[in-house]
């Protein structure tokens, strides 16, 4: 083959890498490239795929607590915060991993088990764009990650079901992974004997009777059931409409849908609000604090308003506090959900910073078993975190202030190191000879109230 | 009976004119191949300077006036009667002999002849170990925090009232040295406080000295000039006319003693700027503006007053330079023996705490010599001289390091008020220290 043509495969496998890591019974560094989780990418020791719910056991329940209504807990709150308590300007304590965590928790079986069976929920993930100040580009955001993260298709796919009069039968090998194929499948459908268009136009008068602009029906009902809509609807639309319509189209609209779809609560897990908030302007966030309260609390007409629909978790961390606590108070918003003073502890998920040694074995040990290799007996078993000592992981989380991200990066830094050197074993002086040399203080702002203790003098030029 | 230092017999007029003490070498030896020389002469031959890094051809009216003024107290130099020129004294002839031997002995001899004539020398070093025994005599004369984080506009003149703002900012960097080195400057909050915003209103009532043009009005035809002054520049005077007042008034501070019998300003605020490169020059203290963490001036001495007792292989006496209660003035000299291995240390933690804070691989050698010089307690001479032979060491004898040094001023940064460091006569600004490999 001609040089020149050539292609290769992305991916090397296993046996064209070479493994430095057997050493220590490795596939490959256990430990994260990335500073921080990316959802949806291949790799899974970023994509949120690896995961140890009991390091936050506490933070779990309160969750629960705050959002998923069940028989013992029905008194569910609108806006909620995650709080990052463990630096002040919040990086790297776990929040989006946690956040991934109980939205495939939650979507999963659609808080059947979470709920008790009482309750139809699904959870949407938001992370703001680096553009987004308005309250309308903020609803425009959480329209497009639910048309993204299939929540619109899903809940079309459930109208079709109950509208198309779809048998039992025909539904039973359907997953939340074929869904898209098969219920929102056209083809598939006719297939089955089903007329896919009768069922479409049913729908279409059935959203436009119960309130839904004619254009928007049309277009769920004919696109909304795939992944078609992001290209033939949200794409197409100019910024201007969305700026008109944006919120009425989420608060109203896709409540209502949503409802009819069967769904009782949906859940908008929104992460790093700072990126929002911290470029606004003074006027844009009295606008946001506003629009929150006219959306969530209690605008005039607004469908997620009556119905108490949509839930909420804003992740904030004390800077923020400091930054938008004057409007959230001149707005009224500080008597429906309260961000600060004694009562918001009641309102806010606190994420401290990890201390206790067992949860740190926990959390290195279940990164260490995914890249063992597959044949491994007894994998779950394997409570694994050689080569690193416990001493080493306590010096390691110490000189991370507690914080699994720049705890994470420290272990593969040294996880590097330790191949290289070829030592068998990581021990906690090895990790401190190490911290010195990896800085990780590039991305921490250094704010006026930073400060170091100038080290005392070397000599004594008087005794 | 109360101890006191002598009455200064001049005033510090002049000093600091020049801070580069190889002009009066350069002076003598002038003088001394001419025989006779006149000011004007002299003038043009001293050769060229270098003052920060920017290149002076000739030293200024003023700088010959006070030159000659000097060495004519030193008693080193006469007029030749009825004439406009000038001939070395036997003395001045003696002191050129004994710098061509013993350049130390020279520098000795200059400390000796300005704290006969001015006291402010050994004074000034023994209040700063007064003022903070336990540091070891460091001070900090505070500056309003980093432009980075306050830099205002310009005001109009008539407004020149004390607000919030100016009081914030003074609180900020007196706070932060309360955190950083609260001995450093032992100054009660509140009378700092009111000495800045006394010294304030008194900058605020002299006759204005910028001038600024507004921009064309559209009315009248002529450009209106309006007076401004900048609110950073008056803060910054005003802290550090506060700190003087406080720290080097005729009473030591926080106690009652009296420095000299007669109540008098030994050390107004231009008398400081000046004295503080002379005596930096002289080796007798160590001083920046610059150091990163601190908002504001940081001194210290790198000399002592001490009973000639005690063990004095590290240092060098200047003899006939006594404090009151009849302690001698020692300059703090270390061996490069004793020295070595000690150095090099130090210069290549503090190169690695740096470079990783800036992620560059060449730094500011000057912030590298500050905060060794602080640690080690080393004068700026014997930080280059040090810096020189280590580099020498590297090279012909490996010791397990490699320096490299370039001279550049990198863009944004403050490099260019700053003293290089001098080797073999030529300036440096960056540095790198890195270990070799095994």
């Amino acid at each position: 083959m001609n040089d020149l043509f050539r292609t290769v495969n992305p991916q090397p496998t296993s046996e064209q890498l070479v493994n430095k890591y057997q050493i220590f019974g490795f596939t490959r560094n256990p430990f994260p490239s990335e500073a921080s989780v990316i959802i949806g990418g291949s790799d899974d020791r970023n994509n949120g795929t690896i995961y140890e719910p009991e390091i936050r056991t506490a933070e779990s329940l309160k969750f629960e607590k705050l959002l998923i209504p069940s028989p013992s807990n029905i008194d569910t709150k609108s806006v909620v915060f995650l709080m990052d308590n463990a630096t002040r300007q919040g990086r790297g304590i776990g929040k989006t991993a946690f956040l991934n965590y109980h939205k495939k928790r939650i979507n999963y079986d659609l808080g059947a088990s979470l709920s008790k069976g009482t309750q139809v929920l699904f959870a949407v993930y938001v992370n703001p764009d680096l553009k987004t100040r308005s309250f309308w580009g903020i609803s425009k955001l959480i329209i497009d990650a639910l048309i993204q993260q299939n929540i619109i298709s899903l809940a079309m796919c459930r109208l079709r079901v109950i509208q198309g009069n779809i048998l039992p039968e025909h539904i039973a090998d359907v997953t939340l992974d074929n869904i898209q194929d098969t219920i929102g499948n056209d083809n598939w459908l006719k297939g089955k004997g089903l007329d896919a268009y009768s069922i479409n136009q049913k729908i279409r008068v059935f959203l436009t009777k119960n309130g839904l602009s004619s254009d928007l029906a049309d277009k769920l009902a004919r696109f909304g059931a795939n992944d078609e809509l992001y290209t033939y609807f949200f794409s197409v639309q100019k910024d201007n409409f969305w700026r008109e319509n944006a919120n009425n189209i989420l608060f109203n609209s896709f409540v209502k849908l949503f409802q009819l779809a069967g769904f009782t609560k949906g859940i908008i897990l929104f992460d790093e609000l700072e990126k929002i908030v911290r470029p606004q302007s003074a006027n844009e966030r009295r606008m946001f604090c506003e629009g929150l309260r006219y959306y969530f609390a209690d605008g005039m007409n607004v469908q997620n308003v009556s119905s108490k629909f949509f839930e909420t978790i804003l992740t904030i961390h004390p800077y923020l506090q400091e930054i938008l606590g004057g409007y959230w108070q001149s707005t009224g918003l500080e008597r429906f959900y309260p961000l600060s003073g004694e009562i918001a502890s009641e309102y806010t998920l606190f994420f401290e910073s990890f201390k206790d040694i067992h949860l740190i074995i926990k959390l290195c040990a279940v990164y260490m078993r995914a890249s063992l290799p597959d044949d491994t007996q007894n994998k779950a078993d394997i409570d694994v975190i050689k080569p690193f000592t416990q001493d080493a992981l306590e010096k390691a989380i110490e000189r991370s202030s507690g914080v699994p991200g720049k705890f994470l990066a420290f272990l593969r830094y040294a996880f590097e190191k330790a191949s290289d050197k070829e030592l068998l074993t990581i021990t906690g002086e090895d990790i401190e000879n190490w911290h010195i040399e990896f800085s990780y203080r590039k991305d921490e702002e250094k704010t006026d109230d930073s400060y170091e203790e100038l080290n005392m003098p070397q000599v004594k030029l008087k005794d | 009976m109360e101890n006191y230092w002598k009455k200064p017999k001049s005033r510090s007029l002049g000093v600091g004119m020049f801070t580069d003490l190889r002009v009066f070498y350069e002076a003598l030896n002038l003088t001394n191949e001419a025989v006779n020389i006149s000011k004007q002469t002299l003038q043009e031959e001293l050769s060229q300077r270098v003052i920060g890094n920017i290149f002076i051809s000739k030293v200024s009216d003023t700088a010959i006036d006070s030159l000659l003024r000097e060495m004519k107290m030193f008693s080193w130099i006469k007029p030749i009667t009825n004439t406009n020129v000038f001939t070395l004294t036997n003395e001045g002839k003696e002191v050129l002999t004994s710098y061509k031997k013993n350049k130390r002995h020279f520098l000795h001899t200059l400390i000796k002849k300005m704290h006969e004539l001015y006291t402010i020398p050994g004074w000034f070093i023994n209040r700063l170990w007064e003022i903070n025994p336990e540091g070891q005599g460091q001070i900090i004369i505070p500056s309003p925090p980093s432009i980075k984080d306050w830099n205002p506009t310009s005001k109009k003149w008539e407004s020149k009232e004390w607000d919030e703002v100016l009081e914030d900012q003074c609180l900020k960097s007196y706070n932060k040295i309360q955190k950083i080195d609260k001995k450093a400057f032992p100054i009660n909050k509140e009378a700092f406080l009111k000495k800045v915003k006394e010294r304030w209103e008194h900058l605020g009532g002299v006759t204005q000295k910028t001038v600024a043009n507004m921009p064309k009005s559209k009315k009248s035809q002529q450009k209106d000039k309006i007076r401004t002054y900048s609110q950073r520049d008056r803060l910054t005077t005003a802290m550090k006319e506060a700190s003087i007042h406080l720290l080097f008034s005729n009473e030591v501070p926080n106690k009652q003693t009296k420095d000299f019998e007669i109540n008098q300003t030994i050390l107004p605020p231009r008398i400081y700027s000046a004295w503080c490169p002379r005596l930096l020059a002289l080796e007798l203290i160590f001083y920046t503006d610059f150091h990163p963490q601190i908002p504001g001036r940081l001194i210290f001495p790198t000399s002592v007053f001490r009973k000639e007792s005690c063990d004095i292989s590290h240092f060098e006496l200047i003899t006939d330079v006594k404090s009151p209660n009849t302690e001698q003035l020692f300059l703090y000299q270390p061996k490069w023996e004793a020295m070595e291995k000690k150095f090099i240390e130090f210069l290549y933690t503090e190169y690695r705490k740096l470079y990783l804070k800036v992620n560059t691989l060449y730094v500011p050698v000057q912030d590298i010599r500050d905060e060794v010089c602080r640690l080690l307690r080393l004068s700026a001479e014997r930080f280059d001289t040090f810096l020189a032979t280590t580099f020498k060491k590297t090279i012909t004898n490996p010791i397990g390091y490699n320096i490299s040094l370039e001279t550049d001023i990198r863009e944004g940064s403050n490099q260019k008020y700053r003293r290089p460091i001098l080797m073999n006569n030529i300036p440096y600004t960056l540095i790198t220290v890195t270990k070799t490999q095994q």
